[in-house]
């Protein structure tokens, strides 16, 4: 769905695909220092974070399934 | 609790927001900048991979034309103060951009060839005494280059950028507005931006099309200026953009969609106008859906356009990331993508009450989407129409907002002051159950993005939409549940973006008539008592009031002339025109 999971073997860190996410999908995981998508089900498939990757570690898809939404949690 | 001070906060870092924050600091103030993403790397400056949209003498455009020609454009409902000001200040903000350090992919001297060759194509030939590129000059720009090096520009010369943070509401006492509140989306802890002045630069709404999630554009700064008092206006006008279905959030179709045009309709007719305005709506409404981007048809001389296209702008990931493959002769449906469900460019927003973009709230200023400039009056088919007005505005509002701040003293909160604003900004975060705000969200795009509700409207739809919108705000809103401070962003978001929704339902409920891309089914035609701007504001009792605000005199046209030579530029059919195209068929 969308952004997949980041690539943890290749991922440096360096914090540039928070940087690009308008919508706050990354997050820098502190314990380890690897970025991680924490909302993937509120990515937009711009896939900035793709482009800024600088070792590749990021896929997004263009394939989106929203999961079922309940109104009321 | 996190408290700050400055002279001038500027809210979003998109183009807008980074020319203010420059100018700013530029006249001495000390600036700051909040984005909710990152500035220089959020809001619409992701998809601002088109142009910059000049008027230069030197290239041979005459003043008095171009404005003329802007002005039929327009339906004459453009702010000519802000048409003029475009004219004298557009070739200034391209040289900034140089001095800046922004990447351009076409050198100066092939410009205007290049769009000789390739934009035109073969929309050039035989015609055109009206041609639009003799009025106006297109620079390229490269894919997600210009506010990056904007930022990179603004934090060199001292502008300070707070990242990931969520503004939600202005400070406001007795219609003065000193500075804003929020909070970091990592701690959601209540942050404070005491400013002796308030730049509102953050973009315009948008709801997207139902399924597709929404960005960064939420419409957060004309639902914080509107809850704070301001006037704003323009709602009534909406936003053309499609993009591919495959991939709504393509990025590349400002690089590509310029150069090849053939945009048609299930029976295989071509659409009017390159397909940017109501016939794409109105193909669908009419049955005769879907769009596609045929490629089949493509000649021999629109391919070597398209490759010359994509030499110099193209981003070849883009192309690969939807597969795009113009020699292969593909059919692309289409959609109302990235960019759905937003108000025109520099229509909507905080009501300018001079050219220093000041609203009727002392000490806030609108700059970008953020300002209804109205430059383009009611129809966007001019010159590329967001980023060149989005400097001057920033320009402007930034300078007038640091001479604002050197005359005047910081305003201090006082008593339960900020328990109030605090207990606003976090309640959906204190709830312990409630509306999901995702699925608030859904609603909303399912509420507003039906062609029959935004794009081909009638007083019956507009007024069950309104309805609907009225009932969730009343509803749904208060009772949302968020369970950390992302999902309180998505809450605030969604309460902002409903808010926006009747606004726009309000204002074309209110606008009995047809101009540009304001459609009625029931009022099908230009009316001249609508030479007229509605304005929105919030009276004393919290209800939402709407008003009208006539063109002045001089700048109306004569009613006497021939309904042509009145309203048609270049190659659009407005109004009684495409009505003719739309049920013609």
């Amino acid at each position: 769905m969308a952004i997949r999971p980041v690539d943890s073997e290749r991922c440096i860190g360096c914090g540039r695909c928070i940087r690009a996410c308008p919508v706050d999908v990354i997050r820098l995981d502190v314990d380890t220092n690897k970025a991680k998508t924490i909302y993937p089900e509120d990515c937009m498939c711009c896939a900035c974070c793709e482009d800024d990757c600088p070792v590749g570690a990021i896929y997004v898809s263009p394939e989106k399934h929203d999961p079922l939404m309940v109104s009321w949690r | 609790m996190e408290h700050m001070t400055c002279d001038v906060l500027v809210i979003g870092g998109g183009t807008a927001g980074c020319f203010a924050a420059v100018s700013a600091k530029k006249a001495g103030a000390d600036v700051l900048v909040a984005d909710k993403a990152s500035g220089g790397y959020a809001g619409a400056s992701i998809m601002a991979s088109g142009f910059w949209s000049v008027f230069n003498p030197d290239w041979g455009m005459d003043y008095d034309a171009t404005l003329c020609w802007i002005n039929k454009n327009s339906s004459y409902l453009n702010n000519r103060d802000w048409t003029e000001l475009f004219l004298r200040e557009s070739w200034q903000t391209y040289l900034d951009l140089q001095d800046w350090g922004v990447p351009f992919p076409v050198p100066e001297k092939e410009i205007q060839s290049f769009f000789q060759k390739s934009i035109i194509g073969d929309d050039a030939a035989g015609h055109h005494d009206d041609d639009p590129h003799t009025h106006y000059g297109i620079v390229p720009l490269r894919h997600r280059a210009v506010t990056p090096a904007l930022r990179n520009y603004a934090e060199g010369i001292g502008v300070h950028f707070l990242d990931r943070v969520m503004i939600t509401d202005l400070l406001e006492r007795d219609g003065r507005v000193f500075g804003a509140q929020g909070f970091p989306l990592e701690t959601g802890k209540s942050f404070v931006i005491r400013a002796k002045a308030t730049v509102l630069a953050a973009g315009r709404n948008y709801f997207k099309s139902p399924g597709m999630n929404i960005s960064g554009q939420t419409g957060d700064a004309d639902a914080m200026g509107y809850r704070a008092g301001a006037v704003l206006s323009g709602k009534e006008f909406p936003d053309m953009h499609m993009n591919i279905a495959r991939h709504p959030m393509w990025k590349g179709n400002g690089e590509v969609y310029p150069a090849y045009f053939q945009f048609e309709d299930a029976m295989g007719r071509r659409l009017p106008n390159r397909g940017f305005d109501l016939s794409l709506a109105s193909t669908i409404h009419a049955g005769y859906g879907p769009i596609l981007w045929d490629f089949g048809k493509a000649t021999e001389n629109d391919l070597r356009a398209i490759d010359e296209y994509l030499k110099k702008r193209g981003n070849p990931k883009e192309i690969e990331r939807v597969g795009l493959d113009p020699r292969g002769g593909g059919q692309y449906p289409m959609i109302g993508g990235a960019a759905a469900g937003g108000c025109q460019e520099h229509t909507a927003g905080l009501w300018p009450f001079d050219t220093d973009c000041a609203s009727n709230l002392t000490g806030l200023y609108s700059a970008g989407d953020s300002c209804a400039t109205w430059v383009w009056g009611a129809i966007v088919q001019g010159p590329p129409p967001g980023l060149a007005p989005a400097a001057i505005t920033g320009k402007r509002a930034g300078k007038a907002a640091a001479r604002f701040a050197r005359a005047s003293e910081a305003v201090e909160l006082e008593g339960s002051e900020l328990g109030v604003f605090s207990a606003r900004a976090f309640r959906w975060l204190e709830r312990k159950s409630g509306y999901d705000p995702r699925w608030v969200i859904q609603l909303l795009q399912n509420y507003m993005m039906p062609w029959y509700v935004l794009h081909i409207k009638s007083a019956e739809r507009l007024t069950s939409t309104l309805e609907l919108v009225r009932f969730l705000r009343g509803h749904m809103i208060p009772r949302m549940k968020a369970a950390d401070p992302h999902e309180l962003r998505l809450a605030h978001e969604a309460d902002n973006m409903s808010l926006n929704a009747e606004m726009i339902l309000r204002s074309s409920r209110m606008r009995e008539e047809s101009r540009g891309w304001h459609f009625r089914e029931d009022f099908p035609s230009e009316r001249d008592e609508w030479l007229a701007w509605v304005l929105i504001r919030k009276d004393e009792n919290g209800e939402m009031v709407l008003s009208r605000a006539p063109v002045p005199e001089q700048w109306r046209p004569s009613v006497g002339t021939a309904y042509a030579s009145r309203w048609l530029a270049w190659e659009h059919p407005h109004g009684e025109e495409e009505q003719k195209w739309q049920y013609g068929l």
